[in-house]
């Protein structure tokens, strides 16, 4: 064991972390090694002294300064999905969510369940094709009606014109 | 006698533990009472370490005001796992950290110091002249070294716990352990002279 090696294992040895057999060993090289002697004694000493550190006492304000600094601040976090939880701008969203999700579904169900009424396919009649409006539509087929009715021919809103009777 | 003792002992451990659980559970809920005692048992340990880490009361003190408000801010996230000592320990050692990064350890003793005959070191009482030894030899060793011979040798943190501290390897604390002690006792020896006491 050379005594770089040595002095790594007085360091473990000092805080009880070598096994019985590296103890063993290191004892054996130490019993003939000054240098390795004197380490370990050194680093006895070295413990001895830290552990001699006198302690010292706070001063009497400060925990009447931490105290104020605490109140200052605020209660401890609760986890963020709790605070998002219970803040009331999230709940009233949340409620509203409901309250428009419920009513969808309402209508949802209504349109369902209603029958459709059977409407006949509407019979356009000539004017509305050309896309006028129904007040326009309507004033142009009363024209038309009375037109016919002075002319003797059959009333008829159908676009289809009445077939001519050519008599020989 | 021993085992008798071991086993007082070891049910003070389990009383204190069942208290700091419960003393936890009321901080958890806001309660400053509660959190003042948990302050109450800690504060000198944590103190000291500031003192020992930065070498002077007001930055230690500071240091110590921080942990605290940290911890209380930051108590839902102790799941207690680990100690609470070493939770504060490892709050402490961040804020020591970012002292030392604002500024210089405390103003070390000039680099030519030499025990001079003409100061009556008996005037000054051995312990604070002890102190202000083991301060000026701490302040020549760098950060890492610092860190884990403070909390080994005067906290008596095992290498696990050094370890969780300080978020590194526990080979990692065995090393540089190895090396804060040489490093010690070498500065020591050059300023001081041989004997280490």
């Amino acid at each position: 064991m050379n005594c770089e090696r040595a002095q790594r294992l007085i360091s473990l040895w000092l805080d009880g972390m070598l096994g019985s057999e590296g103890e063993q060993a290191l004892l054996a090289h130490i019993e003939n090694c000054p240098d390795c002697q004197r380490v370990r004694m050194e680093w006895e000493q070295v413990r001895s002294v830290l552990r001699s550190y006198p302690s010292v006492a706070l001063s009497p304000e400060f925990d009447r300064k931490l105290l104020s600094r605490l109140k200052a601040h605020k209660a401890p976090a609760p986890p963020l999905a709790s605070q998002w939880l219970s803040h009331p701008a999230f709940r009233l969203a949340s409620s509203a969510m409901c309250g428009l999700f419920i009513m969808a579904l309402t209508l949802l169900l209504l349109m369902l369940h209603t029958e459709k009424p059977t409407t006949q396919p509407e019979q356009f009649s000539r004017w509305q094709r050309h896309g006028l409006g129904r007040e326009v539509v309507q004033w142009l087929e009363e024209i038309e009606g009375r037109e016919r009715r002075w002319q003797g021919a059959p009333s008829s809103s159908s676009s289809q014109l009445p077939s001519r009777s050519y008599r020989c | 006698m021993r085992t008798e003792a071991f086993a007082v002992s070891s049910a003070a451990t389990l009383l204190r533990e069942a208290g700091e659980s419960e003393l936890l559970a009321r901080c958890r809920t806001g309660d400053l009472e509660a959190f003042a005692q948990l302050v109450q048992r800690y504060r000198n340990r944590i103190f000291n370490l500031a003192w020992q880490l930065l070498g002077n009361r007001d930055d230690a003190e500071d240091v110590t005001q921080e942990t605290f408000l940290q911890a209380f801010e930051h108590l839902s996230e102790f799941r207690g796992e680990a100690q609470m000592l070493t939770w504060l320990y490892r709050i402490a050692v961040n804020a020591c950290k970012m002292k030392m990064r604002q500024r210089r350890f405390i103003e070390p003793l000039p680099e030519d110091f030499e025990p001079a005959e003409e100061i009556d070191w008996s005037a000054v009482e051995e312990r604070w002249l002890l102190k202000r030894k083991i301060d000026t030899v701490l302040a020549k060793l760098s950060e890492p070294l610092r860190l884990v011979l403070v909390l080994r040798e005067m906290h008596e943190l095992s290498y696990e716990e050094i370890a969780s501290v300080l978020g590194i390897p526990v080979g990692t604390v065995r090393s540089r352990l190895f090396e804060a002690r040489r490093k010690f006792a070498q500065i020591w020896r050059e300023m001081f002279g041989d004997e280490i006491r």
